[in-house]
């Protein structure tokens, strides 16, 4: 059913734009264990199973593991090889998964070498990923809200943020939100006192009592009118996605509505909530077994549910999303 | 998207300003569960402090929005200061209750069509009718007295801008509105008991000439850009006249005295309060001449300043404010202003 759904929402976006560069969807959110990978290949699966050309990128540098949630062993290239040089195009690094249309590229194994990745290089890289032939990319973003994983999630054109019904998951996600809300402003902002300014309210224990996006509008908007209206405007543009991991109960399936709402009210972002997947043995069952999710068990609840934002995903890259972030790298 | 500290009640409600009753009562009863004290929602986000005061917010906004007449009420505050509701253009999604609401209450204007444009066309149409009115019943002795009420019940729902004010113009209905006029004619024994009565000796001033006047001050209402400034433009005499003639007309003299007003004066929460008593006002009485909430009123004359509208509503209101208190306009947004920026600088 939503596999037709899909299909079809495909075919016209592949036609109407044939020389449009590749979509990138990034999944992030602040904590690890949170069901990044396991969306990330899932949603992966569903798509090519929709008859679109996927490749997946494990960006999770130094803590990579997304070639097992599609069960397959560490292959042997990957993508430090690319940041290294040692492979010259960025094609060279994709492997087959198994599942026709679903390439890879792996995690760079090398630790140090792709965690210290320099401001040039990355931004290498985020122009050769999207330069790949394919119709989506999908990037399994690390944890923590470095600068390097907030740039890969403000470069995609859809970010999805991931969490599981606990505080501290919530806590994370929220400033992973934030704080990549801050990194876009920074991004844009090209005079110095502001971009201290946005420097300050970075540093969640600030003496500047910035604590929110809103509070940083107020405070710009006194240094200068104008560009608190524009900042504002920013606030407006920026919509990174929620999907709730682990749902155990109903309260957890509307937890995705108040957090989108909780967040809306107080960061002043609007996080558009796509669903979630529930809490089932399943997952665990095949992660055991190294299998993907989606091809083991396609029957299971949570099958299904990826399904279901694979479809919203499917929505919304219809509507053309693109990058703030890119237009201006 | 603004912080819900400066959210008005719809945004705050998260609901569109034609909302009908049960998705307004379902959107509320949402969030009360999403912030209420057992939501994780809003784990790490809010501190105690903001989640009680947008609590309360919620809770006033559904008090308000809950209740047609309020609602319709705070429409029209929300319009007067926004110069523009939001309302029009979004007729196509009203849905079958909201028209059957509409349907019930046709001497309203409808709500989902009510921009401050079409409110100046009211306007013009009842002042037309209050002139046809007004002439008819001059051409009687006695219809004189009754007559200027009329043109005074006009300019009274000039200065409050109230597109359903023409309930107001029935006779009975005016609210013991004294035409400035009979300050000069009238003495003062024959005013007071002219105000109470609503009895006017009659005038040798032509009717037909506060019928221009009426006419001339429609003329602002026809922009559609409006704010609180016009306001004090549309009842800048007639307001404050009727301030004094109020306390003269309704209340026993022993009213405390107005505060006295030099340069060591401080214009703050104190002073709102010692004036509008000095005016013989309640708060209730201020809140429904000047239909600012009575919430906000409280809040300015208790400098509560957390839980204000954003600051250019809160100037609007203050102007507003001032001048039917007969307190120096300039001044009372000034000190007011600076209070509310030394608070939130804390």
């Amino acid at each position: 059913m939503n596999q037709e759904t899909m299909t079809e929402l495909r075919v016209p976006q592949v036609r109407e734009e044939e020389k449009r560069e590749t979509f990138i969807v990034a999944i992030g959110g602040g904590k690890g264990g949170i069901g990044k990978s396991l969306l990330t290949a899932n949603l992966g699966i569903s798509f090519a199973q929709s008859r679109m050309k996927v490749v997946l990128v494990d960006a999770d540098l130094g803590g990579s593991n997304l070639h097992t949630c599609l069960g397959m062993d560490l292959p042997e290239a990957s993508l430090g090889d690319f940041v290294n040089r040692r492979a010259e195009k960025i094609e060279d690094v994709i492997v087959e998964t198994g599942v026709a249309g679903l390439g890879l590229i792996s995690g760079a194994e090398d630790y140090l070498g792709s965690a210290n990745i320099k401001y040039t290089q990355k931004i290498r890289l985020l122009k050769q990923i999207r330069k790949i032939d394919t119709d989506v990319i999908i990037m399994d973003l690390g944890s923590g809200t470095s600068f390097n994983m907030l740039d890969f999630f403000l470069y995609s054109d859809l970010g999805i943020v991931t969490m599981i019904p606990e505080p501290t998951s919530l806590e994370n996600s929220y400033r992973f939100i934030r704080s990549a809300f801050y990194r876009l402003l920074r991004h844009l902002e090209k005079s110095l006192p502001f971009r201290k300014v946005i420097d300050e309210a970075m540093d969640p224990h600030n003496e500047t009592g910035i604590r929110t996006p809103h509070d940083l509008v107020r405070v710009v908007a006194k240094m200068d009118p104008e560009r608190g209206e524009q900042y504002r405007a920013y606030m407006d543009t920026f919509r990174p996605l929620l999907v709730i991991n682990q749902v155990r109960s109903v309260d957890d399936e509307e937890l995705g509505v108040a957090v989108s709402t909780a967040c809306r009210k107080y960061l002043g972002i609007d996080l558009d909530y796509l669903g979630y997947i529930n809490y089932d043995d399943v997952v665990w069952k095949t992660a055991r077994s190294r299998a993907a999710l989606l091809r083991q068990e396609p029957d299971s609840a949570v099958a299904k549910s990826i399904w279901e934002i694979a479809v919203q995903v499917a929505v919304r890259l219809r509507e053309n999303p693109s990058s703030t972030l890119k237009k201006i790298l | 998207m603004r912080d819900f500290r400066e959210q008005n009640f719809y945004e705050l409600l998260e609901v569109k300003p034609h909302v009908s009753q049960p998705d307004l009562e379902r959107s509320y009863q949402r969030l009360k569960r999403f912030f209420g004290s057992r939501s994780v929602a809003t784990y790490a986000l809010f501190q105690p402090d903001e989640l009680v005061l947008l609590r309360r917010r919620i809770e006033d906004a559904y008090r308000i929005l809950s209740d047609p007449e309020r609602r319709q009420r705070y429409n029209s505050e929300l319009e007067r200061m926004d110069g523009k509701l939001e309302l029009a253009g979004t007729a196509a999604e009203d849905s079958a209750v909201d028209e059957a609401e509409a349907e019930a209450q046709p001497a309203s204007i409808g709500e989902s069509h009510y921009t401050l444009h079409e409110a100046g066309n009211v306007f013009r149409r009842l002042t037309d009718e209050a002139r046809q009115n007004i002439e008819r019943k001059a051409g009687t002795q006695e219809g004189r007295g009754e007559a200027e009420d009329l043109a005074a019940g006009v300019f009274d729902s000039l200065a409050n801008k109230e597109g359903q004010a023409g309930n107001d113009l029935e006779p009975d209905a005016i609210d013991q509105n004294i035409p400035v006029e009979s300050e000069e004619v009238a003495t003062p024994e024959a005013e007071q008991t002219a105000a109470a009565e609503s009895d006017l000796e009659p005038v040798d001033e032509l009717p037909a000439e506060a019928d221009t006047e009426a006419g001339d001050d429609l003329e602002p209402l026809e922009s559609d850009e409006s704010g609180p400034d016009e306001l004090e433009v549309l009842g800048e005499e007639d307001l404050s006249a009727q301030g004094d003639e109020k306390v003269a007309a309704e209340e026993k003299p022993i009213l405390p005295p107005m505060p006295e007003i030099n340069e060591q004066t401080i214009y703050n929460g104190e002073l709102l309060r010692q004036a509008r008593e000095a005016k013989g006002f309640s708060l209730e009485k201020l809140a429904d001449k000047t239909k600012i909430s009575i919430y906000f009123l409280r809040n300015l004359e208790n400098e509560v300043f957390d839980d204000l509208p954003a600051l250019v509503y809160v100037r609007g209101y203050l102007k507003f404010i001032a001048q039917l208190l007969g307190l120096d306009k300039e001044a009372t947004v000034k000190g007011l202003t600076e209070r509310i920026n030394q608070a939130s600088n804390k």
